[in-house]
């Protein structure tokens, strides 16, 4: 009885960067420490793939400043990917870059047994043209619900209003668990400080926060999502994977210093 | 064609779980749990039960390997028991339909399954793991814990609610897990339970393969699934619940999965082959079957995976043999035309993968034998053509689409819980049957508007299923009761407008039921 001739087939999880390439990128060396966070995250993500052989961890970027525009169009497998640097100048296009993603989160060319997508949008402005269309656009893919959805605000004069609209509401900001308070993954007590949560915009104040969030976001979350367990609809306080636990040093403010002050 | 009788009886079930290779990686221990079992009813006739249950895999779900098969095996002892001799007579007069042995009143066993199992086993499955806790508790503290107020209390507030101690340390929710039942009677067959798991019917001669019942995507989202560890657990069973005729001359099999099969396949095409490919599984092999179920997860999901597989209408091969020469003339005449005939023939390519993979199944069906594990408590099987005949007339709900299938079950699912209102329901779509009648809408333009208009598609599905020949069976087959079949049937009535259909047959006529009715047991 031979196996039949069906295609089985891990599951891809697709990661998407959403990065801000407004001409205040260029100031301070935001860009320059974004480029190079993430890429030095790419060989830590290409083993957290390897160790998960059942996903099929694919990236992609969307850059935007005065429009927005796909800088890796493809969904590239993370050990194939080589990042080419990002350049700053313009506004900041938010809404149409979340109008891109949205277009490619459609069934199809959505595959049917993908895993929840990892989206992780990166600001240090505010957006200057229709977020909320495109916020909206976003939203009503059910990839884009079934998403992981992250910001990191570069610096203090991000829009920390827009990136919790993006992220979706904290589930921790009310009732149930103290505010900033998310069960890690782990099954033990949330290490948060209260005001930190990955449900919360990320603040990278400085090039080495920066690369933890960038670090964090694509190795153990891109671990957890790769590996997602089945759990119970309605418990709101997972969001769409159990998170793990955020960086270390982001729970102690007194690691977070850094060369840059942004 | 309704059995005017018992139908044959299920001739092999087998069931399998295998841990996943992700959780084999990670030194964590297998949460699916699968069992069948064979049972008689009240009146001593055969019942097959097919259960499958995967526990949640995330951490907080620390003992959801014993929920998984505590689930399964408390579900399969309550139909057991509500079905079976052992029913009291002051149930069976309190008219529970529960008890009535395999009774013709097919509305009460549909609401059994969707409403009164489910409150039983949601309520066996609560004492049962505060029982366990009891037990073998966590921590240093045990003392008695009260399934019942934690299972009024929210999920996430449970989810949240801090560690330690006895009472905090108890939760329903370390124990959650999904479940997925299939009752087979002589009668009737039907399914229910709550969760991601998924049911695929395989016909025998190559007659396709069509999912049955998933997760209605609006209950759960991304990774999330509906839990026996839920406040509101006995009413999540209902949209997973469906009751359906065993008909004189079927021949098929029932494949229950978790959802790590289907989440292994690339496409719902594959995932039809590959259910086809594993309900042909012999019996006797269940080495094949666990060898499969690794593979499965091997080269796809990583998830634990499991299946329990029932084959319906097939006689033994021994048996086989000596009943080639009982087909009565009158069965053969009443052989239908095969499945994919008139102008749904290769409307929907996709589900040809299915029907090839199916063709190993008619293939295989013969050389079946009754399951190992269940040999020397087979019941014997009754009269059988050993020549499978080939499905009833019409288009078979095979070859809709898997999407429209889904939303159209739904759809006949709300309809059909509440059959009072199906007439005023179908009256307020007087425009659209009007307009189906009149040519001036397209069926199968309301058919590709399900996802906003599922009751449309329902219409432009009954309108269609009247031509060449009328009948109403694809509604049948996707769990249309009979009020509702007798609403679709007034819908249409010949005249003017629609000469060139007539009336629909009797036994889909608005005379009460459709259906004849089963005799009593």
């Amino acid at each position: 009885m031979p196996f039949p001739n069906v295609r089985l087939a891990n599951r891809p999880l697709h990661f998407i960067y959403l990065c801000d390439c407004s001409g205040s990128m260029a100031a301070q060396g935001k860009m320059q420490a974004l480029n190079q966070a993430i890429r030095q995250s790419l060989p830590g993500m290409a083993e957290v793939a390897r160790q998960n052989p059942e996903a099929r961890v694919l990236v992609r970027a969307v850059s935007f400043a005065d429009r927005a525009s796909w800088h890796i169009a493809q969904p590239t497998p993370v050990e194939q990917l080589q990042w080419v640097d990002l350049q700053a100048g313009g506004v900041t296009a938010m809404g149409e870059a979340l109008e891109l993603v949205a277009a490619e989160l459609r069934s199809p060319p959505m595959e049917e047994r993908a895993l929840p997508p990892v989206l992780v949008l990166i600001s240090d402005g505010q957006p200057t043209d229709d977020f909320e269309a495109g916020l909206r656009s976003l939203l009503r893919q059910p990839w884009a619900q079934k998403a992981v959805r992250l910001a990191i605000a570069m610096g203090h004069d991000a829009d920390l209003e827009v990136l919790q609209q993006f992220i979706g509401s904290d589930p921790g900001a009310g009732g149930g668990l103290p505010a900033g308070e998310v069960p890690g993954a782990s099954g033990q007590a949330p290490r948060h400080r209260p005001g930190k949560s990955p449900r919360r915009p990320l603040q990278a104040s400085n090039a080495t926060a920066l690369a933890q969030y960038i670090q964090w976001a694509s190795t153990a979350v891109v671990g957890a999502a790769s590996m997602p367990a089945s759990r119970v609809a309605g418990a709101t306080a997972d969001g769409n994977i159990p998170l793990p636990d955020l960086p270390p040093t982001v729970m102690d403010p007194t690691d977070d210093v850094g060369p840059l002050v942004w | 064609m309704v059995s005017s009788g018992a139908s044959p009886a299920p001739t092999a079930a087998l069931h399998c779980s295998r841990i996943g290779a992700a959780h084999r990686r990670q030194g964590r221990p297998c949460q699916d749990f699968s069992l069948s079992h064979r049972c008689h009813n009240a009146a001593g006739e055969p019942v097959l039960v097919l259960a499958v249950a995967d526990g949640h895999g995330g951490a907080r779900y620390r003992r959801s390997e014993r929920g998984s098969r505590l689930a399964c095996e408390l579900a399969i002892a309550e139909v057991e028991r509500a079905m079976g001799p052992r029913a009291t007579d002051e149930q069976r007069q309190a008219g529970q339909g529960a008890i009535a042995a395999d009774s013709a009143d097919l509305a009460h066993w549909r609401r059994w399954l969707a409403q009164e199992l489910p409150e039983a086993i949601h309520r066996l499955w609560l004492e049962a793991i505060a029982a366990d806790w009891e037990r073998d508790p966590e921590g240093a503290d045990p003392c008695r814990p009260d399934p019942y107020s934690l299972a009024t209390t929210s999920p996430a507030a449970v989810a949240e609610a801090p560690e330690g101690g006895c009472a905090e340390g108890f939760s329903p929710l370390s124990y959650g897990t999904t479940l997925g039942l299939v009752v087979i009677g002589p009668r009737w067959w039907g399914h229910t339970g709550l969760g991601d798991w998924d049911l695929v019917r395989v016909e025998a001669a190559g007659g396709g393969a069509s999912l049955i019942s998933e997760e209605p995507a609006e209950l759960a989202a991304g990774e999330a699934t509906c839990s026996l560890c839920q406040r509101q657990a006995a009413r999540l069973f209902a949209p997973r619940s469906g009751l359906y005729p065993r008909r004189e001359g079927e021949a098929f099999a029932l494949v229950l999965s978790s959802d790590g099969i289907r989440k292994s396949c690339a496409t719902d095409a594959d995932f039809l082959a590959l259910a086809a490919h594993l309900a042909a599984t012999p019996a006797g092999e269940s080495e094949l079957l666990e060898s499969a179920l690794d593979q499965i997860s091997r080269e796809g999901s990583g998830d634990d995976v499991s299946v329990a597989i029932a084959q319906l209408g097939v006689a033994p091969p021994d048996r086989a043999q000596n009943q080639d020469r009982q087909i009565q003339p009158s069965q053969a005449a009443a052989a239908p035309e095969p499945p994919g005939s008139g102008h749904w023939r290769g409307r929907y390519p996709v589900l040809l993968l299915a029907l090839g993979a199916a063709v190993a199944l008619g293939l295989a069906l013969p050389r079946l034998v009754p399951s190992s594990r269940f040999t020397d408590q087979d019941p014997p099987a009754a009269p059988t053509p050993a020549t499978i005949p080939p499905p009833t007339p019409g288009p078979s709900p095979a070859e809709l689409p898997l999407e429209l299938q889904a939303r159209l079950r739904r759809s006949i699912a709300q309809l059909c819980a509440s059959p009072a209102s199906i007439r005023a329901s179908l009256k307020q779509r007087k425009s659209q049957s009007a307009g189906l009648a009149t040519g001036r809408l397209q069926a199968r333009q309301l058919q590709r508007n399900a996802a906003t208009d599922p009751l449309g598609a329902l219409l432009g599905t009954a309108f269609l299923a009247r031509e060449p020949q009328p009948t109403l069976r694809p509604l049948q087959a996707l769990g249309a009761c009979p009020e509702l079949e007798a609403a679709l049937a007034a819908t249409w009535p010949a005249g003017p407008a629609d000469r060139r259909m007539g009336p629909l047959p009797a036994h889909a006529g608005p005379a009460g039921s459709s259906r004849p009715t089963a005799p009593p047991p």
